[in-house]
């Protein structure tokens, strides 16, 4: 099964075309304009990363993150956004996103931000599972 | 509404220190001269007027005690001359039978009296019948009868008289001394002349300067003695104070423009008045030698402090005329910076604008390079990069957009006045302002009065506008709210109203807020210069900032900008775009407000 990509971004034209390329890289991308519709595609399961804007109107990005986290910790958040500030990125990193990437950031560095985001997530999930498998 | 309010109350520091004007240096100088001048010779001729005042007392007081007592020393003299006098006689006439004074006895102890002292003029003996005995002497008295003379008559009931001056049987004014012996049950008298001449050299033998004389005067006022300066013996004198007194009295008197001092006493039974004259002036030249001294040393003085007072405050004037020109330059520096501050935190903002359509432009190069890369790109595909290349090219206009208007913002840096139109200068404000807030959801509501143009310094009017509207986003941080921009013509002139719906401000801040260096925003984020710098601007513009808040409600600021009285015409307030929302420009998402 495809790995489930939650891309939360208020700019439609950025947040399509950037589905489309994921798409293309056989990636299911779900996309959201804010951060409530975020939150609600979230909560039906099964995303195991998420692209998030922190300039939003609506939820702010970072009270979307911390929504997030809370619903499940392991879930991996790289937040992508035009807004250059120390105290944002700083509180980003603080509530557990993974990384704190800016606009305009290249395609290539996106993935590979994702790619290792989800190596850390399923590392993470094994190293979960693996002790409760084993004492079953 | 509010609350809390602060409204054209100039804030304790902020207008000076901020754009605050010194005076003018010359204006200055001369100021403070003046105020050194008052300080310093103020005093000082108080100083010297006591001085004076309190000199010339003391030395009126010495001047007269010193007459006092030279006269009383005086009357003490002559009276004892006369004494001497007296008992000279008193005592030839006791030594010395008649018999043999008439023999040859007084003609011998004449010549050894006039040998003496040359005090006697001539000497004779008078029997009780007044006839004329003996005379030795100038003139021809020999024979002459004085039983009806003053002095005979008087000598009838005691021993000794001393006559006042007068002419007798000679014409010649003249003394007399006599005194009388009984010899047997008759009597004769011993009577000699006083020299008139050695008399008054006796009574002005207290010459004073070249003024100071004594003499003497009868109880009618005429002249005893000879005065030196004008007036006959036996003439009358015009002295005005001869009522009887005892002691030593004092006057002065004017006369002919010139003052004179006068000192008498009453002495021989209070038949003479000895008087001492001395010209005011030179009584009291030592008085007038010291007054000079003290004017040279008090004008000497003036002209030293007025000399410091010039260089000091000359000095003084150019330390501060330094200090207002680096003050001034501090001031630009501060202005400038504090202009740089606020289009910082505006760039910041507008920094995020760019980047998202530069994020899309990326995304979308990154499309068309999927697309191209595809082994077999058909029509669709093609048609696809055609629609990704189009969209770039909107991306490209919206960031154009953006960097226009922030150039056209910061071309604006003359600091000239210029006619404006305050409603599009807004309006350019909020365009601005409205990159910068994205994603805050903030609604921004226009509502503009037609205006007149104004004349206005814009660059100047623009950094305020900015400020009031990045504290307005500011204070809506997250939270979102309304920012409503207010523009009406009023009686005074222009008024402007940014108001908000934030945080507010706290009641304990608020006297404080146009203070310089205040800021309730974290460390690093407000320099807390802008509305220091706002109010120093706005006061230079001649117009007004007040401030109205309500903590957890909002903020309104009123600028009140004055107007050119033609330009308050009696128009209808039409409303222009009101509640308009903002975000018209380059925003492609509908949902936002």
């Amino acid at each position: 099964m495809a790995t489930k990509i939650l891309l939360v971004d208020d700019e439609r034209e950025f947040r399509e075309t950037l589905a489309k390329l994921l798409d293309r890289r056989d990636y299911d991308v779900l996309v959201a304009g804010d951060g409530s519709q975020a939150l609600g595609l979230f909560l039906q399961g099964d995303v195991e990363a998420v692209i998030l804007d922190m300039k939003m109107p609506g939820l702010h990005g970072i009270e979307t993150l911390r929504e997030i986290k809370r619903l499940d910790p392991a879930a991996e958040v790289i937040i992508l956004t035009g807004h250059l500030v120390k105290s944002t990125e700083q509180e980003g990193l603080r509530l557990g996103a993974f990384a704190y990437l800016t606009k305009p950031c290249s395609f290539q560095e996106l993935l590979e931000t994702i790619e290792a985001a989800l190596r850390r997530r399923r590392a993470r999930m094994s190293g979960d599972h693996e002790p409760r498998s084993g004492a079953s | 509404m509010p609350l809390t309010s602060l409204k054209r109350k100039p804030p304790a520091r902020a207008g000076r220190n901020i754009l605050g004007e010194g005076p003018g240096d010359e204006g200055l100088h001369r100021r403070l001269v003046r105020t050194m001048l008052f300080a310093c010779l103020v005093p000082l001729l108080l100083i010297g007027g006591a001085t004076h005042l309190q000199f010339h007392l003391y030395a009126e007081n010495m001047v007269t005690d010193q007459h006092q007592r030279l006269i009383r020393n005086h009357r003490n003299f002559i009276q004892a001359y006369l004494e001497d006098r007296t008992q000279e006689l008193a005592a030839v006439a006791r030594m010395y039978s008649l018999e043999q004074l008439r023999e040859g006895e007084l003609e011998r102890v004449f010549s050894l009296m006039k040998e003496e002292s040359g005090i006697y003029s001539d000497i004779g003996i008078i029997d009780d019948q007044g006839r004329h005995l003996v005379y030795l002497g100038p003139h021809d008295l020999s024979g002459r009868n004085y039983r009806g003379a003053d002095w005979f008559r008087a000598l009838q009931d005691r021993e000794v008289y001393v006559s006042d001056l007068f002419l007798g049987y000679r014409a010649i004014p003249h003394y007399i001394i006599a005194v009388k012996r009984l010899e047997g049950d008759r009597f004769w008298i011993l009577r000699a002349t006083l020299s008139i001449d050695h008399f008054s050299e006796v009574v002005e033998r207290v010459r004073v300067g070249s003024t100071g004389e004594a003499f003497l005067l009868d109880s009618a006022g005429t002249y005893q003695t000879k005065p030196l300066f004008g007036g006959e013996v036996l003439k009358p004198s015009g002295y005005p104070f001869l009522d009887p007194h005892e002691g030593v009295r004092s006057y002065e008197v004017k006369r002919r423009g010139e003052t004179l001092l006068f000192t008498d006493v009453w002495m021989a039974d209070g038949r003479w008045l000895l008087v001492f004259r001395q010209s005011k002036t030179e009584a009291f030249a030592p008085l007038r030698r010291a007054l000079f001294t003290l004017i040279a040393i008090t004008l000497a003085a003036v002209i030293a402090v007025s000399a410091v007072a010039l260089v000091l405050s000359r000095r003084l004037v150019a330390f501060i005329a330094a200090s207002n020109r680096s003050r001034e330059e501090l001031n630009r520096q501060l202005l400038a910076s504090s202009k740089m501050a606020a289009v910082g935190e505006m760039a910041a903002g507008v920094a995020h604008e760019i980047n998202n359509p530069l994020g899309i432009i990326e995304t979308l190069k990154t499309w068309i390079l999927d697309l191209m890369d595809s082994p077999a790109p058909g029509d669709e595909d093609r048609e696809e990069i055609r629609d990704s290349a189009r969209k770039i090219g909107d991306q490209v206009e919206r960031c154009r957009r953006i960097t226009h208007d922030l150039l056209k913002f910061s071309r604006r840096v003359e600091s000239e006045r210029a006619e404006t139109d305050l409603n599009a200068l807004l309006e350019e404000m909020v365009r601005i302002t409205e990159h910068r807030a994205k994603g805050e959801n903030i609604r921004f509501a226009m509502d503009l009065a037609p205006l007149p143009p104004l004349q206005l310094y814009p660059s100047e009017f623009q950094q305020v506008a900015l400020n009031l509207l990045n504290n307005a986003v500011d204070a809506m941080e997250r939270k979102g709210g309304t920012l409503t921009i207010r523009t009406r013509m009023e009686e005074g002139g222009v008024r402007v109203d940014v108001e908000d719906t934030g945080c507010g401000i706290p009641e304990e801040h608020i006297s404080r807020i146009f203070e310089p260096f205040f800021t309730s925003k974290p460390v690093g984020k407000g320099t807390g210069l802008g509305l220091a710098v706002c109010y120093g601007l706005v006061q230079k513009m001649g117009g007004t900032l007040g401030v109205r808040s309500r903590e957890g409600e909002g903020t309104r600021f009123t600028l009140l900008l004055p107007a050119p009285p033609e330009s308050r015409p009696n128009m209808n307030k039409r409303s222009r775009n009101p509640g308009k929302a903002g975000g018209s420009h380059g925003d492609e998402d509908p949902s936002r407000g």
